[in-house]
């Protein structure tokens, strides 16, 4: 495609929000609500973008039936979920998950208005408790069971009712800053190769996790290389690699979370490990049940007692918690029961295989976010690319709430944002180069080249010299391959930014594994295998300045008494 | 020797677009002549199911690759 | 190697019964599977014990007593050096 044909243009916005996912719909929402004149661009459609796309069966966790919010912070600090195994891997920020529990109930109310349907049991919510409750007592009912096969659509149709001016097929190649404020952003159409210059004077970002530097453990690759078990489009980093650009901080990009399962492509864990409050079982390959199942660690362990591989079993299950797991398979991607029967994973007696010895997903790191949830100046955060976005996407509608009800203050005394000419023409040149190549890298290739590189230099057990290793090699390639990647059209110069999105976090990740010299629940660094307490409570900080790449240990923020009694 | 994954049936197709409008990973295209879609970006397939679970003529059929297995 | 291992099947075919009732809706109607299920829905969540909460904290109450029973036996492996 020549570059001839790439047409221009300008939008003047009051608050440009980068995604149309559970976090970027409810900020949009909330600010047009306002009064303010909103922007969404949505790298795919509005309908069925971001992980919750294809549908959720739980939202939590909402402080209610006796569990207040500082409770609910201690709990999520402290305990040791199925997710931790063991211990708190994620450090993340308790002022800003107060912020998100004590809003979350106002919060069901806003989805309610924004015409998103919850009350299925005799038009009332359907209360579920949380995760485990040990020891025969039953935990307080805290999460919200939902049948949101169509949450997108009817969030969507709530959106377009508020006269947001919604860009589709649109993704955003970066910030555009002036004097330490947000000015806006450019982005690249992604079917006609458009490029739009966004003039704002506020951004919120809730473009979804990253995931994509790392397979998943189904499939194994041979040419399907997106066929990983949670939205490709909201996993490749886009927000983080865009707002660190732009000289945010990020956070705890070494710590990473376990998949559970092998055949993640047919079986959540949310369908393990909650299932409205009887979880699966584990057993040994032999046949004996354990209580819980182990870290990586302890699973490699139990592979030389030869008792690995480990199994979930739904098999206990009474014939009404099976119908359930069917309700819930189907809420949340429908698609998973035909491959399931097709396969025979019949959870009345198969068996799950778990992976135990692989920690690839990322949780709680990302965009440094403060009281307010910003991140830079103008510049908001929520969902899964910040460091904080408390549980699944409950935690993220309640952020897009919160900062679409408070974003009028800062853009009332914003003024107008003046744009850098040569910021934008930088942007424009980087984000369109690719049309021009001839004869160079494919980006699905190179992406897979970066993945092997953190399969191989990072992973679950890490150490200091396969990190230097890996960072040479990731320092070659960026150097090397990225400035070769080709876009024959403006979809391939989708994938062609969504890499170097990639590329960036995953150097960031090696980095972070570097300099934390520790081993911490489930980060593992088998040359430093004690946990060093002067590291407890502090967390890795990533942040450019004047082109530098700088990194530094910063203590968590306290959650202090009277940030508590202030509330919102 | 092409398989593909993701199936359309034409016989069923109404050329209604809503697969093409969906799809988060932007795989299909619209065949100019044809004026139906087309799956022009397989490798990069997702596998959510929206395409199949939405169109209203179910003429789209999904199967997981051997890979996946 | 228990009967009920992993090993038992991993091809026996199967119908989710939710599964049968939305492809037979979206057969009939002729609609979408996703406009199957929202038909299917509310009356598939009639079969479902929602209401019932004693019934439903019983289950996972007995569960919650499986699983405290469990994790006493480990430890007890683990302090008689098992």
């Amino acid at each position: 495609m020549a570059r001839q044909q790439i047409t221009e243009r300008v939008i003047e916005t009051d608050v440009l929000v980068m995604g149309g996912g559970i976090g970027g719909c409810p900020a949009a929402a909330k600010a047009a609500e306002h009064g303010l004149n909103v922007t969404l661009v949505e790298k795919s459609k509005l309908e069925r973008s971001g992980k919750a796309g294809q549908g959720l069966d739980e939202i939590g966790i909402f402080p209610r039936d006796g569990l207040t919010p500082l409770e609910a912070v201690r709990i999520y600090l402290g305990k040791s979920s199925v997710y931790d195994r063991g211990g708190t891997e994620r450090v993340v920020n308790p002022r800003v998950l107060f912020k998100l529990f004590d809003n979350a109930m106002w919060a069901l109310e806003e989805l309610e208005k924004l015409g998103v349907n919850m009350k299925y049991i005799n038009g009332e919510y359907g209360w579920m408790p949380w995760g485990f409750a040990a020891g025969g007592e039953l935990g307080p009912k805290v999460e919200l069971r939902v049948h949101w096969q169509n949450v997108k659509p009817e969030m969507a149709a709530g959106v377009r009712k508020r006269g947001i001016n919604v860009i589709e097929r649109t993704m955003v190649v970066d910030l555009l800053t002036h004097n330490g404020k947000v000015a806006g952003a450019t982005a690249v159409n992604t079917r006609t190769g458009e490029f739009i210059v966004f003039k704002a004077k506020a951004v919120v970002i809730a473009s979804g996790d990253l995931e994509r530097h790392y397979n998943s453990p189904t499939p194994h690759f041979w040419k399907y290389k997106m066929g990983l078990n949670t939205c490709p489009a909201a996993s490749s980093g886009d927000g983080q690699a865009v707002a660190y650009r732009a000289g945010a901080y990020l956070s705890c990009m070494e710590m990473m979370r376990p998949v559970t399962i092998r055949d993640i492509v047919l079986m959540q864990p949310g369908q393990l490990h909650l299932n409205d409050g009887i979880p699966a079982k584990v057993f040994t390959w032999k046949g004996d049940e354990i209580s819980r199942p182990p870290g990586p660690l302890q699973f490699m362990e139990l592979e030389r007692q030869g008792l690995a591989p480990l199994y979930y079993s739904l098999e206990h299950l009474p014939d009404d918690f099976q119908k359930r797991l069917e309700v819930h398979i189907a809420d949340e991607t429908m698609l998973r029961l035909k491959m399931s029967q097709d396969r025979g994973f019949n959870p009345r007696t198969h068996r799950y295989q778990i992976v135990g010895d692989r920690a690839v997903r990322f949780n709680n790191t990302g965009i440094v976010i403060g009281d307010n949830l910003e991140a830079l100046r103008g510049v908001y955060a929520v969902g899964e690319c910040t460091d904080t976005y408390g549980i699944g996407a409950g935690g993220t509608a309640v952020a897009g709430f919160v900062v679409g009800e408070n974003i009028c203050n800062y853009v009332s005394g914003a003024g107008e944002p003046p744009l850098d000419k040569a910021q934008v023409e930088y942007q424009r040149q980087t984000a369109l180069a690719p049309l021009a190549v001839k004869d160079g890298v494919e980006p699905l290739e190179l992406e897979c080249t970066i993945r092997n590189i953190c399969e191989e230099y990072g992973g679950t057990f890490k150490s200091e010299g396969r990190l230097r290793e890996g960072l040479k090699r990731l320092g070659s390639l960026k150097r090397e391959f990225l400035p070769r990647l080709m876009a024959p059209n403006p979809h391939y110069l989708m994938r062609c930014l969504e890499v170097r999105n990639i590329m960036a976090l995953a150097e960031l990740h090696l980095q972070a594994s570097l300099e934390r010299k520790e081993t911490r629940g489930l980060y593992i660094r088998l040359d430093c295998p004690q946990r060093d307490p002067s590291l407890d409570n502090r967390r890795v900080y990533q942040r450019m300045v004047n082109g530098q790449a700088t990194i530094e240990m910063v203590d968590v923020p306290e959650l202090s008494p009277d940030f508590v009694k202030e509330k919102k | 020797m092409e398989s593909t994954p993701i199936k359309i049936d034409y016989r069923r197709c109404n050329g209604c677009r809503k697969c093409y409008e969906l799809c988060p990973m932007d795989i299909f295209v619209l065949d100019k002549e044809m004026d139906m879609p087309l799956v022009a970006y397989e490798e990069e397939c997702g596998f959510c199911g929206i395409c199949w679970m939405e169109c209203p003529k179910r003429a789209i059929d999904i199967v997981y690759p051997v890979s996946f297995w | 190697m228990t009967e009920t291992g992993p090993d038992k099947h991993y091809e026996e075919r199967f119908e989710y019964p939710l599964w049968k009732m939305i492809r037979q809706r979206a057969e009939e109607k002729d609609i979408s599977y996703n406009a199957a299920y929202q038909e299917i829905l509310p009356e598939y969540l009639k079969l479902i014990k929602y209401g019932d909460t004693e019934w439903v904290d019983a289950q996972i109450k007995k569960y919650n007593q499986e699983t405290a029973m469990l994790k006493e036996r480990e430890s007890q492996r683990k302090t008689e050096g098992g």
